[in-house]
């Protein structure tokens, strides 16, 4: 039930996504708020990867909208790619740019102001800073995932859309993202997130949407399950 | 119904444009019985560009209404494209071996449809390598738009080439380029080749049509 | 103004990635002199034929060494998905189209610096006279070359066989280039007078300026995933 007083920052409705012949997505509705967290749970090609292109502009969907306040996203497409910042399975960095190079040049794009000091700010709470001048080719797969947080940090999206986010990374760098999502969320920032690792990131969620061939199966307050109980749902509702 | 009425107009107005080009239409007084393939090798290379015309206007409003049908019909006329800027080609090189004494020459009308047919040929090799979907309408659409600007450039190529090709007889603002009878016959092979393509056209567009239902429905089975 | 700073920043980016990796700059170069070489066993290897056969086989290495540089212009966006970053960001699709371009023209343009005088050394003696005019003249080309060339190297980038049909789309579209080009090399190598081609000019700017305009145009759906 929604007892949210804000209206919802994010709304999609009846939206459905054909590849091809098949029907991945087949009217898929649902809405994300301003400081909530929401889990994707699915099993492999239920479709999450695919609306979470939808929602971040990558890909239309064949029918339906997607809002954003209000507006549909077609008709705000600049105010979209401001608002949305993903991280997904690959890092989206150029591998023969440093850091620094990498971040000035995703933040010269973004029109980031003041993004000398905020890419400073961000490599040095990411623990990036001192190899900050190393091409981004030579990094682990951790050191960059977290390079990839630093540009969230810089551009400061309003949503954000996460893909298997906590693949890669040790047990010290996912508190740290915990960390991070957590204060995101505490300053008005809505989190999207699709992940199997369901026992690293119950206790963040609000939210959790069960995703079972291309529809909606089911709608849950995290608030009303523990990690086992949900577990049990999940199992029961994707046999 | 449609179907029906095209396909019997078509082959009766085949039957009619064959009959009357032995039976009736002259001979040409220099290039004698060769001339004869004219009334297939110029409605083909009309018809070529009726096709490219087609599937430029639908490759446009695709990009702007996204709408499937504008596919079928622009993918169809590419097709046909491809097939009558073929037989142009051929049926040129027929006439052009006993008028010319050569079967090929890089004269600048015959060079550019030749450019032509491979950019038809591009079109259908970039369909084959793309997955069927939004993406494989949009950059075929976006071919198509590209390619048909090809056209200017081969019409300019009449102007600005030396060539050994018949400069435009129908177009010509010379008076009497062609003889009456003859212009008559070449007039009515190009109705002739405009109805069988508009058939053809049809039946394309219909079977194209059955062919992503089907698919559509088999991929969606599991 | 916002397409202009975009643009520049795409274009710096590429600038950057392909001097500092320099594999690229070496590959087409190499390339270049692989194909004239090849030419020069191929034809007949007196003056006569070489002076005839110099403005052909010098524009067909140009093609063929460019569809290199083209094949790389996505290529390095589709590394780790960064083409999916760009379009994630708050820019016009133009700008990328614009930024990409710039960068294949000056691209294309200092392989020619390098070229040229190995097409002189190998093949034909006299290219190196008129240095600045075939210079002058692939600056123009290269213009055209690269605006069809990449909206059609984002176009195939997802597509099967991509570095095939690159060239099968792309060339015999490319066809007014090519002859205009030829014919210009013709009358500069014969120090012959510019007014006798102004039309082939003429038709070589006019490619450049519609390829410029519809690819920029186009490039917006081209751009969908």
């Amino acid at each position: 039930m929604n007892t949210h007083v804000d209206p919802p920052i994010i709304q999609l409705v009846d939206v459905c996504k054909n590849f091809g012949y098949r029907s991945i997505l087949k009217g898929v509705s649902f809405e994300l708020f301003r400081g909530t967290q929401t889990l994707l749970l699915g099993k492999n090609g239920s479709g999450k990867t695919t609306l979470l292109k939808i929602l971040s502009g990558l890909i239309h969907s064949s029918e339906g909208n997607v809002l954003l306040n209000g507006i549909p996203t077609e008709k705000c497409p600049d105010q979209l790619r401001k608002s949305i910042g993903m991280i997904s399975h690959s890092n989206h960095l150029y591998n023969e740019l440093s850091a620094v190079e990498n971040l000035r040049f995703f933040s010269r794009l973004r029109a980031v102001k003041n993004h000398k000091d905020k890419i400073n700010k961000a490599l040095e709470e990411t623990g990036l800073l001192k190899v900050s001048s190393v091409a981004v080719k030579t990094f682990s797969s951790g050191m960059l995932k977290r390079l990839n947080i630093a540009k969230l940090m810089v551009y400061e999206p309003e949503v954000l859309l996460l893909d298997e986010p906590y693949t890669g990374l040790d047990y010290d760098s996912c508190e740290f993202f915990n960390r991070f999502l957590t204060g995101f969320k505490q300053n008005g920032g809505t989190i999207l997130m699709i992940s199997h690792q369901i026992e690293t990131c119950f206790e963040c969620c609000d939210q959790i949407l069960i995703l079972k061939q291309g529809k909606i199966k089911d709608q849950l307050q995290a608030k009303d399950y523990s990690c086992d109980s949900l577990l049990q749902k999940y199992k029961s509702l994707t046999v | 119904m449609l179907y029906r009425v095209l396909r019997l107009l078509s082959i009766m107005m085949i039957g009619v444009m064959i009959g009357l080009i032995f039976l009736w239409a002259p001979s040409e007084s220099s290039m004698g019985i060769t001339q004869k393939i004219m009334y297939i090798h110029v409605p083909s290379i009309i018809t070529t560009y009726l096709a490219l015309t087609i599937a430029f206007i639908c490759s446009i409003g695709y990009l702007w209404k996204k709408k499937e049908i504008l596919d079928i019909i622009a993918f169809s006329a590419m097709e046909l494209g491809a097939v009558f800027c073929g037989l142009a080609l051929i049926t040129g090189s027929i006439w052009g071996k006993p008028t010319w004494n050569t079967y090929w020459t890089w004269d600048a009308r015959l060079t550019l449809t030749l450019v032509l047919f491979l950019i038809f040929c591009g079109y259908l090799l970039l369909r084959k390598f793309t997955d069927h979907g939004e993406q494989q309408a949009r950059v075929c659409a976006i071919i198509a738009i590209i390619g048909t600007l090809d056209i200017p450039l081969i019409h300019l190529s009449v102007v600005w080439w030396r060539t050994l090709h018949q400069t435009s007889t129908i177009l010509s603002t010379k008076k009497q380029a062609i003889d009456q009878p003859l212009l008559l016959m070449l007039i009515f092979s190009i109705c002739t080749l405009f109805v069988f393509f508009t058939y053809l056209l049809s039946t394309r567009i219909k079977l194209e049509k059955q062919s992503r239902e089907y698919a559509k429905q088999v991929a969606n089975l599991y | 103004m916002k397409l202009f700073q975009d643009s520049i920043t795409i274009f710096f980016k590429d600038l950057v990635l392909d001097l500092r990796s320099m594999e690229n700059i070496f590959a087409m170069l190499f390339f270049s002199i692989i194909v004239i070489m090849v030419f020069s066993f191929a034809l007949p290897a007196d003056d006569k034929s070489h002076a005839l056969l110099a403005p052909g086989v010098f524009w067909v290495t140009f093609l063929l060494a460019g569809i290199l540089s083209l094949n790389k212009s996505f290529q390095i966006e589709k590394d780790n998905f960064c083409l999916e970053s760009l379009l994630l960001s708050p820019i016009s699709r133009g700008a990328i189209f614009l930024g990409k371009m710039g960068w294949n023209v000056c691209f294309i343009l200092l392989i020619q610096i390098l070229v040229i005088p190995v097409f002189s050394l190998l093949f034909y003696g006299p290219f190196l006279n008129n240095f600045f005019e075939l210079l002058l003249l692939s600056f123009i080309t290269a213009i055209g070359f690269s605006s069809l060339g990449t909206m059609l190297s984002a176009l195939t980038v997802d597509v099967r066989f991509k570095e095939i049909i690159l060239p099968i789309l792309l060339f015999p579209l490319l066809v007014p280039l090519l002859l205009a080009s030829v014919k210009i090399t013709q009358v500069v190598l014969a120090d012959g007078s510019l007014m006798d081609v102004a039309d082939w000019f003429k038709l070589l700017i006019g490619f450049d300026i519609i390829f410029l305009v519809i690819s920029y145009l186009t490039f917006e759906y081209v751009m969908e995933i």
